[in-house]
């Protein structure tokens, strides 16, 4: 379990503090996933799906499911900003907080990210990291379903062309 | 094209359901599509899963307080402790105590069913979490050969008796490792095994090891490390072959994967 933690605190923490913009809420989340993880192995089932997939779908959904709380939706954190997937300078290949194992796999992700139009990324980070459904995210950013299928569809085929087919 | 048939095609459909964004009339529609998809479809939904697993990569990674790690590791769930019943028996009559004595047998039989039980959820724990740790290891050992400095990608493609079959190696060759990763095949029976083999330019075909499964999957992974050969500069064709038990000098199985090196 402690070799776990620590190939994963980090990912994880950066991963839900861009969803609870909050560093003792994020903490607090990272207890009970790693809590969950160790109750749920008995669900894990590699020869389903790797391990890097099952820890963190599950620090999402855990994460994104506080957001969805009431107290959280009262509090400030649920701001009505549209946020991006930012690039910082810890994020251009020297973040020492990053997993080695991470690195690679994390630059080539947000490389392909950054290759996107502005519109189509916007519309994935807030799908992902806020968990938004499509009829959602279409009033949130005030534009038509149908935009917000489409710049979904097309970011999801850049995506999958620089990240898998490029490979 | 019209507007709505661009979002309710395999694409449009396919990105929205695995972001988890669809309607759940949308995503009861995906689930169909996919029930009888191609294989290039699935593929594609298989390939886009990937990437939205990959986007959780794309925050900054950072560093919760030092302290978090004991906090978390002390404070795991404890095993479920008996409840020890305290009983008042003093005083009543040998009905009572009759009934009090059956309800500590019963009590007691109880705990050791609990106790029973949770030793063996504690071993199961255990063992999951071995299996995520050797998940791990193989990770590592799958990323080191991705980290090689050249490497070069082979797709093979399933032949007559699993057409649906696919793979890829991804070769090392100056370390003289590989990346299997093998797709849409059946488990090999038990007296079988699948053999990896490489055919240079016309030459007779050299063992890359061999490999077994239990159930079939897209997500199978193995490491090779029996491929010291150096690439040929004309063609390298890669193969599976299904062979007796622990492989055989020459492939003598029906052959369900090849590929040439483009």
């Amino acid at each position: 379990m402690r070799l776990l933690y620590r190939k994963y605190k980090n990912l994880l923490f950066g991963m839900i503090i861009t969803i609870l913009k909050d560093r003792e809420e994020a903490e607090d989340c990272l207890q009970e996933i790693f809590t969950q993880i160790w109750e749920k192995a008995d669900y894990f089932n590699p020869e389903k799906g790797r391990a890097y997939t099952f820890i963190v779908t599950m620090a999402r959904n855990k994460a994104i499911d506080r957001t969805r709380s009431k107290q959280f939706k009262k509090s400030e954190k649920s701001d009505q900003t549209i946020n991006d997937f930012t690039f910082t300078p810890e994020s251009e290949g020297n973040n020492p907080h990053e997993d080695l194992e991470f690195r690679e796999r994390a630059a080539i992700v947000r490389d392909a990210l950054q290759k996107l139009p502005e519109k189509e990324r916007e519309v994935l980070f807030v799908s992902y990291y806020r968990g938004l459904s499509q009829s959602q995210i279409a009033e949130k950013m005030d534009i038509p379903l149908g935009t917000v299928k489409y710049r979904m569809r097309q970011g999801m085929i850049k995506l999958r062309d620089y990240i898998v087919l490029d490979k | 094209m019209s507007d709505s048939e661009k979002h309710t095609d395999f694409e449009a459909l396919c990105a929205g359901y695995v972001l988890d964004a669809l309607s759940n009339e949308e995503k009861e529609s995906f689930e169909k599509m996919l029930e009888s998809a191609s294989p290039e479809q699935k593929r594609m939904y298989e390939e886009m899963q990937l990437v939205t697993n990959e986007l959780a990569l794309a925050s900054s990674a950072l560093s919760p307080s030092p302290e978090l790690e004991e906090t978390i590791l002390n404070n795991l769930p404890p095993k479920e402790e008996s409840k020890p019943g305290s009983t008042k028996i003093f005083g009543l009559s040998p009905v009572v105590y009759k009934v009090a004595a059956a309800i500590l047998l019963i009590a007691t039989l109880s705990l050791s069913y609990v106790s029973f039980q949770l030793s063996n959820t504690v071993s199961s724990q255990e063992n999951r979490l071995t299996e995520l740790t050797s998940q791990l290891e193989k990770q590592e050992q799958l990323l080191d050969i991705l980290s090689a400095r050249e490497i070069t990608f082979v797709n093979m493609d399933g032949l007559d008796p699993s057409p649906e079959g696919y793979g890829k190696i991804i070769w090392d060759s100056q370390r003289g490792r590989a990346v299997l990763q093998l797709a849409n095949l059946p488990a090999p029976p038990p007296e079988s095994d699948y053999q990896l083999w490489l055919i240079k330019d016309d030459g007779d075909p050299i063992s890359a090891g061999v490999f077994n499964f239990n159930q079939p999957s897209d997500d199978l992974f193995f490491t090779v490390e029996q491929l010291n050969e150096s690439p040929s500069e004309l063609s390298n064709t890669f193969a599976v072959t299904l062979e007796p038990k622990g492989g055989v000098p020459q492939p003598t199985g029906d052959m369900f994967l090849a590929g040439v090196q483009n």
